[in-house]
């Protein structure tokens, strides 16, 4: 179904490959590729998409957190992204990644970004073109604002408050993450907790929930309210923070709840289990 | 299987030589390049989570088959969405 047929709150942040297809060349947009796998973009991108590595562009490489506002300029800078540029960000694992580098860009507020509906996956499926060409674009002044941690960013205190607030929590990972069954997903062993389960009254809604496995595409309006509000009790009016282990998969539903579904307060724990499960005295649940 | 350990400590040695990151990418995909994936008489999509590799960040298969001299042959795909 067409992304103007899904009834979505925000249409206008996801884009169809025929579009990314038809504005290649055109200034004023940038496209961005983040993945997982670090060898895919030299292995094939889409014509003039940049790359943005989530460890090496979008995190400060000696404390957990993310870059500042002067290197958000820098980065801009690279790419030959301006204030003005709409930025499209597609990328591996059903979007995971683009998601997170929208996110990052949101904190910092880039007004003017959208995502690739299906990813990287679609892209192939289609057959489209990929190539091995790194473009140079001439460097830009960028006014990068400070950092914006409070909208749609939570960090372990807003979670505690939350808690008690009696708030609504989304856990995203898979169900034996979220029993605590699974310390890790089996392939990230590097990113266990010491602890297992869940943050107190977290729904288990995994990301997956919301794509289409066979090309990586969101769901529709329909179908995302059916798993997000009829089977668990989620509404538009809701204060929302969602987590996984890093907050990778936790941006994805983030971008699902706010953009496709129109939910005003929804904020991403990036801290996520990997900082809950190893916290001294956090509440956990099983 | 000397053959196999000789063939993987060369490879190692050549990519030791390359300390920048980009060459090392160029390296490694360049090898990649080589690769031809399972042919449709040996398997088709969707691939059985039996031939799957545990482990690996990219969903990635292996199938083996005896040659009529006894040696084994291995063939591999993979899948990265």
């Amino acid at each position: 179904m067409k992304i103007e047929d899904r009834k979505y709150a925000h249409p206008e942040v996801l884009v169809s490959t025929d579009f990314v297809a038809d504005h290649l060349k055109e200034e004023g947009i940038r496209i961005i590729e983040s993945n997982e796998d670090q060898l895919l973009y030299s292995s094939g991108h889409i014509p003039g998409a940049v790359h943005v590595d989530w460890t090496k562009d979008l995190n400060d490489q000696v404390i957990r957190d993310y870059l500042n506002k002067d290197s958000f300029k820098k980065l801009m800078s690279r790419i030959g992204a301006s204030n003005n540029t709409t930025v499209i960000f597609y990328g591996d694992k059903n979007n995971w990644w683009a998601c997170y580098a929208y996110w990052v860009f949101k904190l910092f507020g880039h007004v003017k970004a959208k995502v690739m509906d299906g990813g990287r996956l679609k892209w192939e499926i289609e057959k489209r073109e990929l190539t091995r060409d790194v473009p140079t674009y001439p460097e830009t002044k960028y006014k990068a604002k400070e950092r914006d941690d409070k909208t749609i960013r939570a960090f372990r205190v807003d979670v505690l408050k939350h808690i008690s607030a009696g708030q609504k929590l989304v856990d995203v990972r898979s169900p034996e993450e979220y029993s605590g069954e699974r310390l890790h997903m089996p392939n990230y062993p590097n990113e266990g907790a010491l602890r297992g389960g869940h943050i107190p009254g977290a729904k288990s809604i995994p990301w997956a929930k919301a794509i289409n496995p066979d090309d990586g595409t969101f769901k529709t309006s329909e179908e995302l309210k059916k798993i997000y509000e009829h089977e668990n009790n989620l509404n538009t009016k809701d204060d929302v923070i969602a987590y996984c282990r890093i907050g990778e998969r936790s941006s994805h539903t983030w971008f699902v709840l706010k953009n496709l579904l129109g939910y005003d307060n929804v904020r991403n724990y990036d801290g996520s289990w990997t900082e809950w499960g190893n916290l001294v005295g956090a509440p956990i649940e099983k | 299987m000397p053959e196999i350990q000789q063939k993987l400590s060369e490879f190692l040695e050549t990519l030791s030589m390359f300390t920048d990151e980009n060459q090392r990418i160029d390296l490694l995909i360049s090898l990649a390049d080589k690769f031809n994936t399972v042919p449709e008489e040996i398997a088709k999509k969707p691939y059985p989570d039996e031939n799957k590799v545990p482990f690996c960040e990219s969903g990635a298969y292996v199938w083996v088959k005896k040659n009529a001299d006894g040696t084994l042959k291995l063939y591999f795909a993979v899948e990265n969405p």
